[in-house]
């Protein structure tokens, strides 16, 4: 998608309104290819009906680029077959990450299985989330802030629990498979795998879908994964009617309905004021939980400048090698935070 | 020839061995193509309850035939083109003595160096300045000289005994009369290899139709399967081996038509007397 | 590689030689021509282009295009992706050498001595995996040796045999690769060798049967001399296309990690140009990768075709 944006603007036969990844929206913003909000009639207020939380997903300044559509929220996924197995009620809801993580100790020494998954994904999406759950702040001020007391603790409980065997060393997809399968306790994982993870489990294994667990005493915030929408046209005209798209797709009634039908996240400012919206979560109670969490996601902060790529590889490989037993998370996070500033020094220079 | 006792086994053993490590994750692909959902991450290859669902539902798309017709015509014009290029200027190569033929030669070699998801943006805005975006010419004519086939055609031919030419040559053959003649006849087992190979090639062809194809005017059912994975309703992976499966019987066909050819023994056209 | 002599015809008249002589200059340039053309435009011009590109910086929109000289050039050096691009590039292609060149030699050569019927056999299942969509066999192959819920894993645990996560490890996630990427091009390579081996005179092989030679001696003395143009082939092509062919498997299994140890040349470019935007840094690192697969292929021709001529 993103070489087609590229290859689209620079054969300069751009798509009017396209459909980006958010962790890549500043690299769309970097090569000019996206008009700022402020371009639209009404000056960007169509934003007004998505939720205030959602709003500032990829900002410039003081503009506004991306729309929130089809984003995700990671949410708690639980084989209760296993929790039971490790002697907890099927309903066992657990009420931090902490408690989770004991449950999941329990699944692995009864079971044998994995108890739990921690969500990787684009590389460093995962490191962002369970940092900034944690009360790290990951990134401030245009450099990585995540060599704090909070975020190296993450970091060792990622590499104690591996150790164990608790959380299995495994990409994001091979995690996903073990869990289809009902081999896996639990998983943090986006709310986009809702409906493929529910299809998987039919008849195989019961399913209990909750909000992302808080680490004991600490607020819930976490980012949000996914793809929003930004104006990519690059004529007046057809930068009007893109715009003209964007008020129409903003509209509760159409945001919600996107939802309910592709599963992602609703993003409108009270998407259950919507009596469809209502009924259908009656009917399909796991919508609950990724609702209940909406108000509590913020938008993934961006690495800044143009070699993401190597910021984003830095952090990954820094889990690796905590799982590779390199070093502790107190060696390793602040030699990670140094080698990322010093790239992000060179990109945004 | 026949081998002693001891090579046949070592060669049954190596024959084997290849075998169960190929068709092993062959037989995942099919059996997940067989797989309700909820049996596609069970840890078997083979499904419990077997159904047809997965390749029912590709057939009854309306797109399919669509994206059949795309796929067949684009892959047409790309395998007779190919193969005439091909043919032609290794001919060019290993028959004649020219002036800047080695550095010629090289730059078709090199163009085999350029790996072409790299030059991919280039290429793109010139067929956007040709009017062929969303076309099967976009899709067909940017891969119509297979450098790899040159080189392999030029590779045969040079094994070639001359002495065939001087014959038709006295005979008062032409340049190509001769070629067509004499060179082609022997050269079948690589020409078949070589077809067998830029079928496949074009057939799964994904990077370049991806770019340029933006609608059912030139998408091919490469793209077409793309469907499946979809992050909005889950990755439909029982579907999606459903169509690879299918799209890959057009190839094995192929495969079986020409894969005599290759094993064909040296024609005798008057060589083994 | 003995090239073929330019034919002359015996002792024609002086009119015959005259045409003989004009055909001969330029009938290979007209065969040339089509070919060569189509590559200038579609290959060689977006070369061209994409050098032009790795001197600018340029966000593709705008219209400025600002000379900056060598700063991609030195940028990628320093980036810290490189160096680990770089070894890893050279395993890539040292390795596919026993890997994809050597080992379908005797996968051929056995088939080739064969009874039709298991031949046929044989290398039709061998050359199965060259017709699956690569993306899909990469999917199969990471479901087979998934640790948890995998085949593999599934037959070996009663016996206590532990599967490791290897597309996770550094230190396998590399032999993954290139095992899967062998996997999918070695039915491709075997078949070329067959067709090199259907060129043989069988002829040659009875009359050294009769002579009393061994199946060793026969392989060693007439089979492997008469492949060499066809192994020659193989080794060129592999070597250029080893960082191509593992392409999609790193895409959808590794990303190029864990920790770097899976990345090479190509993908790190792939990364800048088309991951980040970085027009100057993708485009650098383009002219970077074709120069060192000039070499090497340069380098591997000389060294082959020494063997060759002496043979």
């Amino acid at each position: 998608m993103v070489s087609e944006i590229q290859a689209a603007s620079a054969a300069q036969r751009p798509f009017d309104v396209g459909q980006v990844l958010a962790r890549t929206a500043l690299g769309v913003i970097n090569i000019g290819a996206a008009q700022p909000f402020s371009k639209a009639s009404d000056g960007g207020a169509f934003m007004d009906q998505i939720a205030p939380n959602l709003v500032d997903v990829a900002n410039v300044g003081d503009e506004r680029y991306m729309m929130p559509h089809s984003f995700g929220t990671p949410l708690l996924y639980i084989n209760t077959d296993l929790l039971e197995q490790a002697g907890y009620a099927k309903d066992h809801q657990p009420a931090t990450m902490q408690e989770a993580l004991e449950a999941a100790s329990a699944i692995l020494s009864e079971s044998g299985f994995p108890g739990m998954y921690w969500i990787e994904g684009g590389l460093d999406y995962g490191h962002q989330a369970f940092m900034r759950a944690n009360g790290s702040p990951y990134l401030l001020d245009e450099r990585a802030a995540f060599n704090t007391p909070e975020g190296i603790e993450v970091m060792q409980m990622w590499q104690d629990y591996a150790n164990e065997g608790v959380i299995p060393k495994l990409g994001g997809s091979d995690a996903g498979a073990a869990f289809n399968a009902g081999r896996l306790g639990m998983m943090v994982t986006s709310s986009a795998a809702l409906r493929s993870t529910m299809r998987a489990s039919e008849g195989r294994f019961d399913l209990a879908v909750y909000p992302f667990p808080p680490f004991a005493g600490k607020p819930v915030e976490v980012p949000n994964s996914g793809s929003g929408l930004m104006v990519l046209a690059q004529e007046p005209d057809r930068i009007e009617a893109a715009f003209e798209l964007m008020a129409f797709l903003a509209q509760p009634e159409i945001t919600n309905r996107w939802s309910r039908e592709s599963g992602y996240m609703p993003v409108a400012v009270d998407p259950l004021a919507d009596p469809a919206t209502q009924a259908y979560l009656d009917e399909n109670p796991f919508y609950a939980a990724m609702v209940e969490q909406m108000s509590n996601t913020v938008p993934t902060v961006l690495w800044p400048g143009d070699r993401v790529v190597e910021a984003q590889t830095v952090m990954a490989n820094l889990l690796q090698d905590l799982w590779a037993n390199e070093g502790t998370a107190a060696e390793l996070v602040p030699e990670a935070e140094r080698a990322v500033n010093a790239i992000l020094e060179e990109a945004t220079n | 020839m026949t081998l002693t006792r001891p090579w046949a086994v070592v060669a049954h053993t190596l024959c084997i061995a290849a075998c169960l490590a190929i068709l092993v994750p062959m037989l995942l692909v099919l059996g997940t193509s067989f797989k309700p959902y909820n049996e596609i991450f069970s840890p078997y290859p083979w499904p419990q309850n077997p159904t047809l669902s997965n390749y029912v539902a590709i057939l009854t798309d309306a797109d399919f035939l669509t994206y059949l017709w795309n796929s067949a015509g684009t892959t047409f014009f790309r395998v007779v083109g190919q193969l005439v290029f091909s043919v032609i200027t290794a001919y060019a190569f290993a028959r004649y003595e020219f002036r800047f033929r080695e550095p010629l030669f090289f730059v078709v070699l090199g163009a085999m160096m350029i790996p072409p998801q790299l030059t991919m943006i280039p290429n793109y805005i010139l067929i956007a300045n040709l009017g062929w975006f969303d076309t099967w010419t976009g899709i067909i004519v940017p891969n119509l000289v297979m450098p790899l086939g040159i080189f392999l055609l030029r590779q045969h031919m040079l094994a070639f005994p001359k002495e065939l030419f001087d014959a038709a040559e006295i005979d008062g053959a032409g340049s190509l009369k001769q070629l067509w003649l004499v060179l082609l006849p022997n050269l079948r087992p690589a020409l078949g290899a070589l077809t067998i190979v830029i079928f496949i090639e074009a057939w799964n062809e994904y990077f370049w139709p991806l770019l340029i194809s933006e609608s059912l005017a030139s998408e091919t059912l490469q793209i077409g399967l793309r469907k499946f994975l979809n992050e909005e309703t889950g990755d439909d992976f029982g579907r999606l081996m459903a169509g690879v499966v299918l799209v890959s019987l057009p190839s094995l066909a192929v495969f079986f038509a020409f894969q005599r050819q290759v094993l064909e023994t040296f024609v005798s056209s008057g060589l083994k007397g | 590689m003995v090239p073929l002599e330019t034919v002359s015809a015996p002792r024609p008249g002086p009119l015959r030689r005259l045409r003989a002589i004009r055909e001969e200059q330029v009938l290979p340039y007209v065969y040339l021509t089509p070919a060569l053309t189509l590559l200038g435009v579609f290959v060689y011009w977006p070369l061209l282009y994409t050098i032009y590109l790795s001197f600018v910086d340029w966000n593709f929109v705008e219209e400025t295009k600002t000379w900056v000289g060598l700063e991609n050039y030195s940028g990628i050096y320093h980036s810290t992706l490189f160096q680990d691009a770089a070894w890893n590039s050279l395993i890539y292609i040292a390795a596919s050498i026993p890997l994809k060149v050597l080992l379908p030699i005797p996968i051929a050569v056995f088939i080739w001595t064969m009874p039709r019927r298991i031949g046929d056999f044989y290398k039709t299942v061998v050359f199965l995996p060259t017709l699956l969509s690569f993306v899909v066999v990469a999917l199969a192959f990471s479901w087979l040796l998934n640790p948890i819920m995998g085949f593999v894993a599934e037959v070996g645990r009663p016996y206590g045999f532990r599967l490791p996560p290897i597309f996770t490890n550094a230190d396998l996630a590399i032999w993954g690769i290139l095992g899967l990427s062998t996997w999918k091009v070695i039915g491709f390579n075997t078949l070329l060798y067959l067709a090199g081996l259907a060129a043989i005179n069988r002829d040659y092989i009875e009359a050294m049967e009769i002579d009393g030679a061994g199946d060793w001696a026969i392989f060693r003395h007439l089979v492997w001399p008469l492949l060499t143009p066809t192994t020659f082939f193989v080794a060129i092509a592999t070597v250029i296309l080893s960082l191509n062919q593992v392409f999609t498997p790193i895409d959808v299994l590794t990303q190029g990690g864990p920790s770097n140890s899976t990345t090479n040349f190509f993908y790190m470019v792939y990364q800048y140009a088309f991951v980040t935007f970085n027009v100057g840094f993708g485009s650098a690192g383009t002219v970077m990768l074709f120069a060192l697969l000039i070499i090497v292929t340069f380098l591997k021709a000389k060294a082959i075709e020494k063997r060759v001529h002496y043979q």
